[in-house]
């Protein structure tokens, strides 16, 4: 490390966080409640779950308080607490096809069994800063309502399990076998990365990614500096049961539902015993964050090819490069006092110039 | 839909319920650990079968202990009062005895989970509502 410790300053230092604070707080504002960021601002509360690697939309919405809306900060705020509890157990192993789906599509097919179900969301629209003030919100709420539930229920509703549309490819044999890890998923925060990876430790380190990171090295492989250009075979947002076991009984339950994101994409195909298959890539996160769910996808293509020739097929720079928490707290390093550091360099550089100069 | 579990219908409930269903609690039940809030490492299998950790999730577990039996429960989120009111319904399935405790308790529990059934209607009704049929253009 190449920073120095200093002292002094407590004073002025207990002043600049009261003067951030009271920005914060706003001049004449009525200060944010955290069900209204939980709710009318879910789509950052879910950022932050998925950046921080804990779903827990309550602290999420008090991290971006307090962070006045930095979703770096929040997701730093919240994995640092995260840090300060205690591990209870492990979940057993839960399936998005128990999905409790609110959205669901897929730009590879256009019927699919299921059907395609758009979900929430502004996609299909021209997305307009909408200037006119709102003047009435519950008016507008329940204009909402009575357009979404009233009236008869919509024929046909939706079923409670969506079949994957890779398993219809998978039925006629047209999607690649990946070989799975039988031992355990390896836990990123318990054990340090070793490289190569296997894949299910890559999967963890991406799902608690930073959203642009991981869409800016897919959108490069998307782009040219790599060869992963995808089918969005699916997307699906939904909730999905978490199950644990009790320790008494050995039964299974579920103690709540967890939002979460997952997509497939379908890119390229080989044929590696004359017998031409698509290759795969799966991305997952907590909340709704479609982004980061496809860039990933992306990436886990991108990681899976057989020689690597561009950044986003590169293990140690996509998972070396891709959290937010690690690359913030780089880049945030540079503010704190690099003096002597730097009086280095300049006495480096004036005996440069000496030399430099005596020499003309 | 899914049958939402005691520690979802537990979670559902609104304030004037829980608080009712704390007080309708044994005065003899034991706390061997109080209600700890602690992280659960989630683990899912992705579409191609392998499975990989997802991260963690805020929950909130209770350990109860009344008349030789235990109980436990563990609910998503940071909420003692609600995790141990789960745990103390699980105890009370368990041990004998308990039956009159939860008969009282039922109408509650019942309301709340009717309340839940409800939420997860709507979100299907909303879902359902935006299910489409796209149309290629002629040509296309």
């Amino acid at each position: 490390m190449s920073y120095v410790a200093v002292q002094g300053g407590r004073e002025a230092i207990e002043r600049a966080c009261e003067s951030y604070e009271h920005r914060r707080l706003g001049r004449d504002s009525a200060p944010l409640g955290l069900d209204q960021i939980r709710e009318q601002l879910h789509l950052a509360v879910d950022r932050v779950m998925g950046e921080g690697g804990l779903y827990a939309p309550e602290h999420a919405a008090l991290a971006l308080r307090q962070a006045a809306g930095d979703t770096f900060e929040a997701a730093f705020l919240l994995r640092a607490h995260r840090a300060t509890l205690p591990r209870i157990g492990e979940s057993k192993v839960c399936s998005t096809g128990e999905m409790r789906v609110i959205r669901r599509i897929s730009s590879a097919f256009k019927d699919v069994p299921g059907g395609q179900i758009l979900g929430p969301t502004s996609d299909y629209s021209l997305r307009l800063l909408e200037l006119d003030p709102l003047d009435d919100p519950q008016a507008r709420k329940a204009y909402l309502r009575e357009r979404l539930f009233g009236g008869t229920e919509p024929a046909g509703g939706i079923p409670d399990e969506f079949p994957r549309v890779v398993d219809l490819l998978r039925a006629e044999g047209l999607v690649e076998d990946v070989s799975t890890e039988a031992s355990e998923p390896f836990d990123i925060t318990r054990r340090s990365m070793v490289y190569p990876a296997p894949r299910n430790a890559r999967l963890q380190s991406l799902a608690r990614g930073e959203t642009g990171a991981l869409l800016f090295l897919a959108y490069s492989s998307m782009r040219g500096y790599g060869h992963i250009h995808p089918t969005l075979a699916e997307l699906r947002v939904g909730y999905v049961p978490l199950w644990m076991e009790h320790p008494k009984t050995g039964e299974p339950f579920v103690a709540g539902e967890v939002l979460a994101t997952e997509a497939e994409v379908v890119s390229r195909f080989s044929d590696p015993n004359g017998d031409p298959k698509f290759h795969l890539g799966c991305g997952m996160c907590f909340g709704q964050n479609e982004i980061k769910a496809i860039s990933m996808g992306v990436l886990d293509r991108c990681l899976r090819s057989a020689s690597p020739s561009c950044p986003a097929e590169d293990q140690e720079f996509v998972l070396y490069h891709a959290d937010g928490i690690e690359s913030m707290g780089f880049s945030n390093h540079w503010k704190l006092p690099h003096y002597v550091d730097f009086l280095s360099d300049l006495d480096r550089l004036r005996k440069a110039r000496e030399v430099a100069h005596a020499g003309a | 839909m899914r049958e939402p579990s005691l520690c979802e219908i537990v979670a559902a409930c609104d304030e004037p319920s829980l608080t009712r269903l704390l007080e309708l609690l044994p005065d003899d039940i034991e706390l061997p650990r109080a209600p700890r809030d602690g992280v659960v490492l989630m683990t899912c299998r992705e579409g191609l079968g392998e499975t990989f950790h997802l991260g963690e999730v805020m929950v909130t577990e209770s350990l109860v202990r009344w008349r030789d039996a235990d109980g436990y429960a563990v609910v998503v989120g940071d909420d003692a009062r609600r995790s141990l009111v789960a745990a103390a319904i699980d105890v009370l399935r368990a041990a004998d005895g308990g039956q009159a405790i939860l008969a009282d308790m039922e109408p509650l529990l019942s309301r709340s989970r009717e309340a839940l059934l409800s939420r997860r209607g709507e979100d299907a009704r909303a879902a359902a509502s935006t299910k489409v049929e796209f149309d290629l253009l002629p040509g296309a």
